[in-house]
């Protein structure tokens, strides 16, 4: 029975990871790719500490480095993919000429040197200060 | 059960392939620094399951360094690539 748990919760993992790496060629867009490889990552990973948490025992070594792995990704996946985003959205990486919406490009192209990008003083956003319209 | 665990281990060392791929033909440099993400996340997994399957637990010391310092390595190539500094 818990062969089966195991077994099923691994291939659910592991068809995620595939669905991951799939997004990552398949898409057309650094942005599209961010997004489809880091949620089907962590979608893929959950499983299979789950899987090695059943199979080995909550109690064990597995099993506690499993929960401890498990809640590092949870945490740090969706930070460190915001972060890069972030990053490339202001390096001007232009989105698929497909996509129809640019919402964050005024909250972050627009007005560069407002009180979003407070503690940089070299963004080279240009010396006019808060001429929003 | 260790043949399971041994099995899933080399699945997800085979589909590394997928995002080595990117990482070499990736047109920007988010491309790559996100190929080189799931790369380290699906090597974790497979060493996790590797350790499961051979039933050696200080295996499991590798997949934590890599749990950890994989998305802490993003966050900084983010940080330089946004600020031009560390």
């Amino acid at each position: 029975m818990r062969l089966v748990v195991v077994a099923a919760l691994l291939t659910i993992g592991v068809g995620f990871s595939l669905t991951a790496g799939l997004g990552l060629i398949r898409m057309p867009d650094v942005y599209t790719r961010v997004h489809s490889s880091t949620l089907a990552a962590v979608l893929g990973a959950v499983p299979v500490f789950l899987a090695l948490v059943v199979g080995k025992g909550p109690i064990s070594r597995y099993g506690g480095e499993s929960l401890l792995a498990c809640i590092l990704v949870l945490v740090f996946a969706p930070l460190s993919a915001h972060a890069l985003l972030r990053a490339t959205y202001r390096g001007r990486v232009p989105l698929w000429s497909g996509a129809k919406v640019d919402q964050p490009r005024d909250r972050l192209r627009g007005k560069d040197s407002g009180a979003d990008a407070g503690d940089e003083p070299d963004s080279g956003a240009g010396p006019e200060p808060q001429a929003r319209g | 059960m260790s043949q399971v665990f041994l099995a899933a281990a080399l699945a997800e060392l085979v589909l590394t392939v997928l995002p080595l791929w990117r990482l070499a033909s990736g047109p920007t440099i988010g491309d790559r620094i996100v190929a080189v993400n799931l790369v380290a996340t699906q090597s974790m997994l497979a060493v996790f399951l590797f350790a499961a399957a051979a039933g050696r637990d200080i295996y499991l010391g590798v997949a934590l360094w890599l749990a950890s310092f994989s998305y802490l390595g993003t966050m900084l190539w983010a940080r330089y690539l946004e600020r031009g500094l560390l």
